[in-house]
């Protein structure tokens, strides 16, 4: 993760709070203890049992104010990348600074979610600084909030597990999960059934040999199959604006019923990006046309962003009368659609639903 | 040599706290040095093979082997449970127990049982110390077992959580380890100050350092050479301050016990028939009809007899208990067994009261008790020398004849050895004409008791040593003394004392030594005053001052007038007695001192039961808990792998189990909240989950 491609949060202690504090066995234990001991000595009389007694009270305090103060006067940094997939892990960079100027820091375990995972800094300094990287996972597309960076401790005996989140209010987009090319159905079909449309031009990938003509490009001139031949064979070359793709995602379902619906418009959404995200990565144009817009013919990683984002908000709306339109009929298209969705499903690469 | 491994470090720091946990037990009397000699010889090993990186120890089966091998040991060991000391077998147990343990460490529970035991241990050395030097060993011991829990707390969460960077070396813990120990025992006063007294204070275990009963000897038989032999002894018996000016000329005598029967070289006590004494309606014990007229405040150590010391001039008494007893000799004893230190009030008449003292509710053959005209030891010589020295007149003159006798013509000596000699009394009457107070005293009973007038011989304390730093009275062994107390016809009974002035206790010399003395003197008592017997009354009167401070100082500031205390030590020693309120019959407000220990307690109980609402993160826990049952989990493990993991062991649980993590997911970390609908999806989720991972168990079963 590079520092351009993140960004940088900073918290410190004026904007944290405790969230949880949870009592251990050995805590439980130790109150157990510090109860009978306490019973004890009131049923005895015997001061050196109340000694005792009060010394195990006094111990608990000094832990209580000890933890506390082990996990405040800190400033925490994050650093989040800019992009975040769906059910994808991804790193979180972390720095924890000290600001306590008379304690050092010590077991505190760092973690963004409360059971993501954590990472344990066993010593901080006054003053000191440790660095490092939490991988962390979203589960689903769209808005997410990152409220904070929760900093945990078992210092000083291990009684009570505190929690101090210190805030951030950080929003991230997260976007669609991106399968892998063999798990977006109709993808292959989409491409195939559009092989006919391909025309030749100055692209590099190959379209056909034939006879040379005149007018042709003699660079395009191919020896080997010549000097097979005994004729002068013409290596004819796609051209770069028939590597399109389309992809028609129609949104317009109406409100979904139930969450079986609901997973199988997330799994729609999640193959369309996956195929933009293939495409495009090959160097193919891919346009993407939702019943809320279309966002036209285009490549390249800002391009990318803009569709993955598009993709990551996407909703269901009220179904349309009219077909989804294409900037390039003649275009190979992905459809992606709801059972039932107003404009259906065509096109050679038309699917019906996900699976 | 050091620990490398977590188990290693563990179990020296266990090791540490065994060597010292029980370290007063001997010193206390509860177990003897060959018991912990033996234990720390077994815990020392345990600390070298650990310090050495050893990694074979004790396998189950022998500790089980051993468990069996210790019951006979603890069959015979029982038995001195009826001996009246309980503890002993009990700490012999765990003191094994735990050598055992530390041999044979091994899951994480071992651990914790190992310092369960340390810890019943130390408690059973803390509860029968009594001793101030105890203080440093809580300090030693707390300081061990905050660097050990820390320590414990460090590995487990290195061991739980991934570490950031290289591997974390064990953290530096010696600066805070050292603060801590100074807030907690700084934190720990108050603490004890205002944890809440439900019974009077108890002291077990012998005296610290004092052994002020065994060397008074204030048993039921007396050696001629007994109280000697104690004023040898700088142990301390009692302590007392005046509450306001002290009386003016007071003799500063104090009565323990009386002896009637002379057995030819020492004295036995005579008929122990005692009645019980109930307090009065104004709260306190009457010792007899005369008004007190001031008061004093009195921290006795146990003596022999397990009476009261008393001034022999005391005329109530304000002590804690319902009754006390009153023999035949007028001596006051606590009707059960004496505890280590006793702490009460007495109120001080002008003359002595306690020599006259008759038990009320006995035959009033008033002067006739057969013990005090017991004949033996009056041989033909001694009932002759009476006759000569006595003379006619009344019982009182005669007396007071016999006494000026004794007075005059002797030598006080301290040199010991005519106790074993044939008819000391008359050795020292007719041949050595020296001897020391039990001599003087017990030759005049037996010159009493041949002019037919009834006599015993009293053992007490005779003066006190004034300590400035604390401004109290010390009276020590040294003070022990003998006397006499006569039943004169018309006079009662009577104190006489015939050692000579020389004889008598006197004051050290003052000086670096004494100073030095004194300095630990006003350690121990308070030691005794404030730790040892502070008790519910102190609570109140501490209650008292901090309101009396808080109205003063309002008043200081406000102008208004100020109070007078209300302790009841500033009552004015000339003034009507004081009512005695403190000890009155249970009231309201002792009632309340319940409320403290009730009021934690009520709390905790709700806190552990009271209903959470179901959630996400609950529902997902545990499921994860099931899981970790059947294959542990590390605490790292991220909610999708565990539901992977549940899915792959429990096919029936994985789609509810996926649910629920994706809601979990969703409520924990991304911070959404789940709506109604939701909630019940989960919980639907979670028992379909439930059902799942229970039908697989059942199979498995």
């Amino acid at each position: 993760m590079s520092a351009a491609a993140s960004r940088r949060e900073v918290s410190r202690s004026d904007r944290a709070r405790f969230e949880r504090v949870r009592i251990t066995r050995v805590g439980v234990g130790y109150v157990l203890v510090t109860l009978v001991v306490g019973v004890a000595a009131a049923n005895t009389g015997n001061n050196a049992l109340y000694l005792v007694a009060a010394t195990l009270l006094a111990l608990l305090a000094v832990s209580g104010f000890a933890s506390r103060r082990n996990l405040r006067r800190l400033e925490v940094e994050l650093l989040v990348p800019r992009e975040i997939y769906a059910n994808q892990a991804f790193s979180l960079g972390y720095r924890l600074v000290g600001r306590d100027r008379l304690f050092a820091k010590r077991l505190l375990e760092v973690s963004v979610g409360e059971e993501s995972e954590r990472r344990l800094v066993s010593w901080l300094g006054r003053g000191g600084e440790a660095a490092g990287v939490l991988p962390a996972l979203f589960p689903s597309r769209g808005r997410r909030r990152i409220g904070g960076v929760r900093v945990g401790s078992l210092f000083p005996l291990g009684l009570f597990h505190k929690v101090m989140r210190y805030r951030l209010d950080l929003e991230v987009l997260v976007l669609p999960e991106i399968y892998p090319a063999s798990e977006v159905r109709g993808l292959a079909a989409a491409r195939s059934g559009d092989r006919s449309s391909r025309r030749a031009g100055r692209g590099h990938e190959l379209l056909s040999l034939r006879r040379f003509r005149p007018g042709d490009d003699p660079r395009g001139i191919h020896w080997k199959q010549t000097a097979r031949t005994g004729e002068l064979i013409f290596m004819e070359r796609e051209t770069e604006d028939a590597r399109r793709l389309a992809i028609l995602f129609d949104n317009g379902c109406g409100p979904l019923a139930g969450a079986a619906e609901r997973a199988r418009f997330e799994r729609l959404v999640s193959e369309a990006a996956s195929a933009a995200d293939h495409h495009l990565e090959k160097g193919y144009e891919v346009e993407l046309v939702t019943r809320e817009g279309t966002i036209p013919f285009g490549r390249g990683r800002a391009h990318k962003l803009h569709l993955l984002e598009t993709l990551a908000l996407v909703g269901p709306v009220e179904p349309g009368a009219e077909p989804l339109g294409r900037a390039d009929p003649s275009a190979p298209a992905l459809r992606l659609g709801m059972p039932g969705s107003g404009g259906g499903a065509g096109g050679a690469g038309g699917r019906g639903a996900g699976r | 040599m050091t620990a490398s491994t977590p188990r290693s470090r563990e179990r020296l720091h266990l090791a540490a706290l065994a060597l010292l946990a029980p370290l007063p037990l001997p010193l206390n009397g509860v177990i003897g040095w060959t018991s912990l000699a033996a234990f720390w010889l077994a815990v020392g090993l345990v600390a070298l093979r650990a310090a050495r990186g050893a990694e074979s120890w004790l396998p189950a089966w022998a500790m089980n082997l051993l468990a069996l091998a210790y019951l006979p040991f603890l069959y015979f060991d029982l038995s001195t449970f009826w001996r009246g000391q309980p503890l002993q077998p009990l700490v012999h147990l765990a003191m094994f127990a735990l050598a055992v343990k530390l041999f044979a460490l091994r899951r994480e529970r071992d651990k914790w049982q190992a310092l369960s035991a340390i810890f019943f241990i130390f408690l059973a050395a803390m509860g029968s110390s009594v001793h101030p030097a105890v203080i440093l060993f809580l300090i030693t011991f707390l300081a061990l077992a905050v660097l050990a829990l820390a320590r414990f707390a460090g590995d487990h969460a290195q061991g739980g959580v991934p570490a950031a960077g290289r591997r974390a070396r064990p953290v530096p813990l010696a600066g805070f380890v050292a603060l801590a120990t100074v807030l907690v025992m700084a934190g720990s006063i108050p603490l004890f100050v205002m944890l809440p007294r439900l019974r009077q204070p108890y002291v077990m275990g012998p005296a610290g350092g004092a052994g002020a009963g065994e060397a008074a000897g204030f048993w039921s038989s007396l050696g001629l050479n007994t109280i000697g032999r104690a004023r040898s002894s700088r142990a301390v018996a009692l302590r007392f301050v005046y509450e306001g000016t002290p009386p003016p000329e007071t003799e500063m005598r104090f009565k323990a016990a009386t002896y009637e029967l002379f057995t030819g070289d020492g004295w036995r006590r005579g008929g122990r028939e005692s009645v019980t004494l109930r307090r009065e309606l104004d709260g306190f014990f009457h010792l007899g009809e005369a008004r007190a007229r001031g008061w004093a405040e009195v921290w006795q150590k146990r003596a022999g007899t397990g009476s009261l010391v008393l001034p022999v001039e005391a005329a109530r008494l304000d002590l804690p208990a319902r009754a006390l007893a009153l023999d035949r000799g007028g001596v006051v004893s606590l009707l059960g067994p004496a505890p280590e230190t006793v702490s009460y009030r007495v109120g001080l008449a002008a003359a002595p009261v306690l020599a006259a003292l008759e038990p009320p509710a006995l035959p009033q053959e008033r002067g006739r008790p057969a013990a005090a005209r017991d004949p033996s030891g009056i041989t033909p010589r001694i009932a002759a020398l009476a006759g000569e020295v006595a003379g006619e007149g009344s019982a009182a003159e005669r007396a007071a004849r016999l006494e000026r006798y004794l007075l005059a013509g002797f030598e006080y000596d301290l040199e010991l050895g005519t106790e074993a000699a044939e008819r000391p009394i008359e050795r020292f009457l007719f041949d050595t004409r020296r001897g020391h107070c039990e001599y003087f005293a017990s030759a005049l009973v037996l010159l009493l008791r041949a002019q037919d007038i009834p006599a015993r011989l009293v053992t007490g304390y005779l003066g006190a040593d004034y300590n400035p730093l604390e401004r109290y009275y010390i009276v020590r062994q040294s003070h022990a003394h003998a006397w006499v107390e006569a039943d004169l016809e018309g006079g009662g009974w009577s104190v006489l004392d015939p050692t000579p002035a020389a004889g008598r206790p006197l004051s050290r010399a003052a000086g670096l030594g004494l100073l030095l003395e004194q300095a630990y003197d006003a350690l121990i008592f308070r030691w005794d005053r404030y730790v040892l017997t502070y008790g519910f009354n102190d609570q109140l009167g501490f209650a008292i001052g901090l309101r009396n401070f808080w109205k003063d100082l309002l008043a200081r500031f406000g102008g208004g007038e100020r109070e007078r205390p209300e302790t009841p030590a500033a009552a004015p020693a000339d003034s009507a007695e004081p009512q005695g309120e403190v000890d009155a019959p249970p009231t309201a407000v002792e009632s309340l001192r319940w409320l403290p220990l009730l009021a934690p307690a009520a709390a905790l109980l709700w806190w552990l039961r009271r209903r959470r609402g179901f959630d996400a993160t609950r529902a997902y826990r545990a499921l994860r808990a099931r899981l970790d049952a059947v294959a542990p989990v590390a605490d790292s493990t991220p909610p999708l792998e565990v539901a992977r993991r549940l899915g792959r062991r429990f096919p029936a649980a994985a789609a509810p189990a996926s649910r629920v993590v994706s809601l979990y997911l969703r409520e924990s970390f991304a911070g959404e909240r789940l709506d109604a609908a939701e909630r019940e999806r989960l919980e639907a989720a979670f028992r379909q989950a439930r059902r799942g991972l229970a039908r697989r168990l059942r199979r498995a079963s």
